[in-house]
Order: structure tokens, then C-alpha cells, then sequence
């Protein structure tokens, strides 16, 4: 009954997350560019804040948005 | 005096022998020329292999369309840049050591940007795999659409005067 969602990263085995991985970085950001809360992805505490770092180092690289749209 | 200042030398080179792993991801302006690219690539790994790195991975430089636009200043003129060639190294090195890297890829006349981050040996980039790992899956669940929710609640639908009149007629009854 109880249908928990589990951490993507987690589930997929990642255990560091790459900044020039963009492909799975933007699933993780919505269309504005802006990071996707953990309430709504469900990402573990110690993945989203691998997560963030990594997306912040992705944009200053030019591979990721500071803003979309 | 003499041995507490012994003491924080030998502190200092405890620290120097301390080997990490680092990676540097650059960019170079796409202004070069393709030929060349190689060639500069080749030139910033010599930069690390110089400084008695040990090289554990690396992607040699390739085109990339940037997210935004960037911009170097080269002498009094800001040139823009929408495309860069974009690269990385990991490697070991000693901490005393990166400061010096850091700044040999920074005077570099072709780059756009540099970082360093330390890192770990295991190999961490999914490359083509993750596009596949991406699409596996939504993260996101999609909230349910106000349209949906307008179709589930009863419709009313407004009464004619044949309907009125018989419930009028009902009531007198």
C-alpha cells in the first residue's frame, strides 16, 4: 500500500555525483532552470546536496543555465 | 623557540606529501582553430605530467554549445563566446603542488575557464551511459492537471422551463 519513492541516485547505484553528467543533472531542474525540491523528487538528504554542488559547478562551466527561459 | 618552529616545519612537509586526486575540467575559446586543439590539449596535460601528476583519466577537448554566453576580456575589448571546446583531466598530485596548476591553466591565452575539484579515483562520469539512466525514469512526478480535475466534478446543467414548470405543478400537488 505504502508506495515510498526512493532516491534516484540511490535506486541507480551513483554514488558520486558528476558535474558534466548533464544529462541526468537536468532531470533535476525545472524549466526556469532552478533545482527541483527534495519533496518532489525525493532525493536523499546526502545525494541533493551532491546534487547542488555538482549543478553548481555544471553552470559555471557553461554546461548548465543560471536561468531558463 | 628552535623546536616549536622544527616542530611546524615538519608539520608543513607532512602536509606537502599529502597526494590527492584532483580534476580539472577547462574550456577553451572556440576562436582556435580545430587543427590546434589537439595540440593545446596535449600542452595542458604536459602542465600536469610536469609537476609528477599521475594521469587516471582524461577527455580530450571537444566542441560544446555553452548555456550562456561567456565573456573573456582580452586587452580593452570584451569578445563574447557561445561555443567552447571543452575538456578534462583527473590525476594525482601532491597539495603543494595544485596552486602552481591552477595557475599555469589560467595564464593559458586559449582558455575560457578552468576548475579544479577534488575528487575521487573511482570513475564518476556516466558519459554515454547516462543519457540512458536519465531516461529511465521520471524523478519528477507530474502534478495532476487542473483540466483533470475540472472533468471529474458533476457538471450542472442549466434547467429549461419545461423542467421548471413540471416541478412547479409537482410542488402543488
Amino acid at each position: 500500500m505504502n508506495s515510498a519513492k526512493q532516491c534516484f541516485f540511490c535506486q541507480n547505484n551513483i554514488r558520486q555525483i558528476d558535474y558534466k553528467d548533464t544529462e541526468i543533472l537536468k532531470k533535476f531542474l525545472n524549466p526556469h532552470g532552478r533545482m527541483v525540491s527534495r519533496k518532489k523528487s525525493a532525493v536523499c538528504a546526502a545525494s541533493q546536496r551532491q546534487l547542488a554542488t555538482a549543478v553548481k559547478r555544471a553552470r559555471f562551466m557553461g554546461l548548465l543555465p543560471f536561468v531558463a527561459r | 623557540m628552535q623546536a616549536i618552529a622544527k616542530k611546524a616545519v615538519v608539520v608543513k612537509s607532512d602536509k606537502e606529501e599529502i597526494v590527492k586526486v584532483y580534476e580539472i575540467g577547462y574550456l577553451l575559446v572556440s576562436s582556435i582553430p580545430k587543427e590546434k586543439v589537439a595540440d593545446i590539449t596535449v600542452e595542458l596535460r604536459n602542465i600536469v605530467t610536469n609537476k609528477g601528476a599521475n594521469i587516471i583519466a582524461e577527455e580530450a577537448a571537444e566542441i560544446t554549445q555553452l548555456a550562456y554566453t561567456m565573456i573573456k576580456k582580452v586587452g580593452a575589448a570584451n569578445i563574447r563566446f557561445n561555443e567552447g571546446y571543452f575538456g578534462w583531466v583527473k590525476f594525482e598530485l601532491s597539495g603543494s603542488e595544485i596552486e602552481a596548476v591552477k595557475k599555469a591553466f589560467e595564464e593559458n591565452p586559449n582558455m575560457l575557464r578552468s576548475l579544479i575539484i577534488t575528487t575521487v579515483r573511482d570513475t564518476t562520469y556516466l558519459g554515454k551511459k547516462a543519457p540512458a539512466i536519465a531516461r529511465s525514469e521520471d524523478v519528477v512526478a507530474p502534478e495532476a492537471p487542473a483540466v483533470e480535475a475540472a472533468a471529474a466534478a458533476p457538471v450542472e446543467v442549466p434547467a429549461t422551463v419545461e423542467d421548471i414548470d413540471k416541478s412547479i405543478d409537482e410542488m402543488v400537488k
